[in-house]
């Protein structure tokens, strides 16, 4: 048996923890900002994580060797999208009344309706 | 090659600790003190811009570059937003500003709603300023002397001169008011006006019973319960008697108004000789149609609101008011309200609702002031009685923007007042609030700054910067 070490390709991994580093930021900092509003949105906007995000997830794909598919973890993450999404809603769409319980249904599914669109 | 990418991997994940590191320490305030600097035309999460836009001017730039925002009616006010609820003891403000011609500019914080009332601190006097009188400053009291008499605040309250000599200015004189000649009668005196909601007076007592019989009418025009809570206060602020009455029952808006007259008596035996204040504590709902006393002496304080008498008596009777003052300003919200004030030879239309109108006299003494129809708000600096023999001054004269120093006819002058410091071109003031004494809906302060004849004057009052120190002790 032949062990190949794999090698570091410095852009993809800057990148690739450019992009991870800013998600997760994004994702804490705006959870944050809800809990308690104003935490992080009276300094700056939480959404310029987000812009970190995509902008480090381009360069990520332009440098990117190869690509590994984890259908599992994709499926996982759009489930887990789609709860957090519904109980938004829920709380958003008090008074929509008969087409709240529609509407949360539908903004559940969204992201594996997405998911099922962009999968190669 | 290898070491770099770690390095600027590591440097990546730094940043949003370093960031959430610095939030947290912004939300915790572990200095205790937490600073926003504001200069006008900047937008800011804690401090909103001045309003309303009909009495401050554009934010525009002095020929030296600064922001520069003028207020030229009164009052302008501002909202202020601490970060945290419940957190911070302190609030002072630096206020950087100008002014050319405004007597005294006050800023007062949001203390109470129903009615609104503002606790007060003095941001420039030039009456005190620019006087020519002996000044001995200590911490932050002024005492402006006519002659030189005293070497000290210590001095002077070891040894202080008559209340006559003697006027304030956002301070207490604690020489104590005594009427000598003053008897006690069993005759019951009766104001017979109807004053709606929150009114406070102050009474003399010596050698008899404190008590007042007042009776009202819950109107119930507005949604909530109204509980009539009547307090008095001795010379030191202590409460030492209290009358309450509740709601009657419908807490609605819908008018509908229980039969009679309700009673609430407020009595209190054995009282040491000496001025009393009460504090009739209620809602805009209550009107007191008449108070029944056997005290000869009752001023009522700053504020009289002359209530309509419909579902009373018709028609209204108004009412006829005495006092030293010399500037009143009267106001009514409906059109019911329109009427034509006089005071002796003088008259003064109340032509449209919402609009404050002002009667000034020249001469001294007191004046009499005749209200034709009622619901009216009046305000003044000094005092009103409802009969000429019931009016007395226990308070020590007070200095204002209306008079002069000369004109009070004092040779001291006692303020709790530090002049503001030079900073370039700009005066800077600081003053600090309690934050417990301050009002506080929805995390916000209000603040207002008064500027007392700035229309008059047809003056400015320019403000560049306010910075603001949240403090947490």
């Amino acid at each position: 048996m032949i062990w190949k070490q794999k090698t570091l390709n410095p852009p993809e991994a800057i990148t690739r923890t450019g992009f991870l580093v800013s998600l997760t930021s994004y994702i804490v900092f705006w959870l944050a900002d809800v809990v308690q509003p104003g935490f992080v949105s009276r300094y700056f906007s939480v959404h310029i994580f987000l812009l970190a995000t995509v902008v480090f997830g381009v360069l990520w794909s332009i440098v990117l060797e190869e690509y590994v598919q984890r259908p599992l973890v994709h499926v996982l993450s759009a489930v887990t999208f789609g709860v957090v999404l519904a109980v938004l809603t829920w709380g958003l769409a008090v008074d929509l009344e008969v087409y709240r319980v529609p509407l949360i249904l539908l903004t559940a599914v969204s992201p594996m309706i997405l998911y099922s669109l962009i999968r190669p | 090659m290898t070491f770099l990418t770690r390095l600027a991997q590591l440097f990546l994940m730094a940043i949003p600790i370093a960031v959430m590191g610095w939030l947290l320490n912004l939300w915790f305030v572990p200095s205790g003190v937490f600073l926003v600097e504001h200069q006008v035309g900047q937008s800011s999460p804690f401090i909103d811009e001045l309003k309303p836009e009909t009495r401050v001017s554009e934010v525009y730039e002095t020929a030296g570059g600064e922001a520069v925002q003028a207020i030229e009616a009164d009052p302008a006010f501002f909202f202020l937003h601490p970060h945290r609820q419940d957190f911070f003891d302190e609030v002072v403000f630096d206020v950087w500003f100008q002014n050319e011609s405004l007597p005294i500019v006050e800023l007062g914080g949001l203390a109470g709603v129903n009615p609104e009332t503002y606790t007060l601190y003095p941001l420039h006097n030039r009456l005190i300023d620019e006087s020519t009188w002996n000044r001995i400053d200590e911490d932050t009291l002024v005492l402006l002397q006519r002659e030189e008499t005293y070497g000290s605040l210590a001095d002077f309250f070891a040894d202080p001169p008559s209340r006559d000599e003697v006027a304030v200015y956002r301070t207490s004189f604690d020489v104590p008011y005594r009427i000598e000649e003053y008897q006690p009668t069993s005759s019951i005196q009766t104001i017979d006006a109807s004053l709606r909601g929150h009114h406070e007076f102050k009474t003399y007592i010596k050698n008899e019973t404190l008590s007042f019989r007042f009776r009202y009418m819950d109107m119930n025009r507005e949604e909530g319960e109204d509980v009539v809570q009547v307090t008095v206060f001795n010379e030191q602020g202590q409460p030492v008697a209290e009358a309450r009455a509740g709601d009657d029952g419908n807490a609605s808006d819908d008018a509908v108004v229980g039969y009679g007259l309700k009673e609430l008596h407020l009595v209190a035996y054995s009282l040491p000789e000496g001025v009393y204040k009460v504090v009739m504590n209620t809602t805009r709902d209550v009107f007191f149609r008449d108070i029944q006393t056997l005290q000869q002496k009752v001023v009522f304080l700053s504020t009289l609101f002359i209530g309509d008498e419909i579902g009373y008596r018709e028609p209204s009777e108004g009412a006829t008011i005495y006092t030293e003052s010399k500037r009143l300003r009267f106001q009514t919200r409906h059109a019911e309200g329109v009427q034509t004030i006089t005071a002796g030879d003088q008259s003064l239309d109340i032509a449209q609702p919402y609009e404050w109108y002002t009667l000034m006299f020249e001469g001294e003494g007191l004046e009499s002031v005749v209200v034709p129809v009622g619901d009216v708000e009046i305000v003044t600096e000094g005092k009103f009685a409802f009969s000429s023999s019931q009016y007395f001054n226990p308070d020590p004269v007070s200095l204002n923007a209306y008079t002069t120093i000369e004109q009070l006819g004092v040779d001291y002058v006692l303020a709790a007042y530090q002049s503001p410091r030079q900073e370039g071109d700009w005066l800077v003031a600081t003053i600090g609030f309690v934050a417990w004494d301050l009002y506080e809906e929805d995390q916000t302060w209000k603040f207002s700054f008064s500027t007392p004849l700035i229309e008059e004057l047809s003056a400015k009052f320019l403000i560049h910067r306010i910075d603001t120190w949240f403090n947490h002790y």
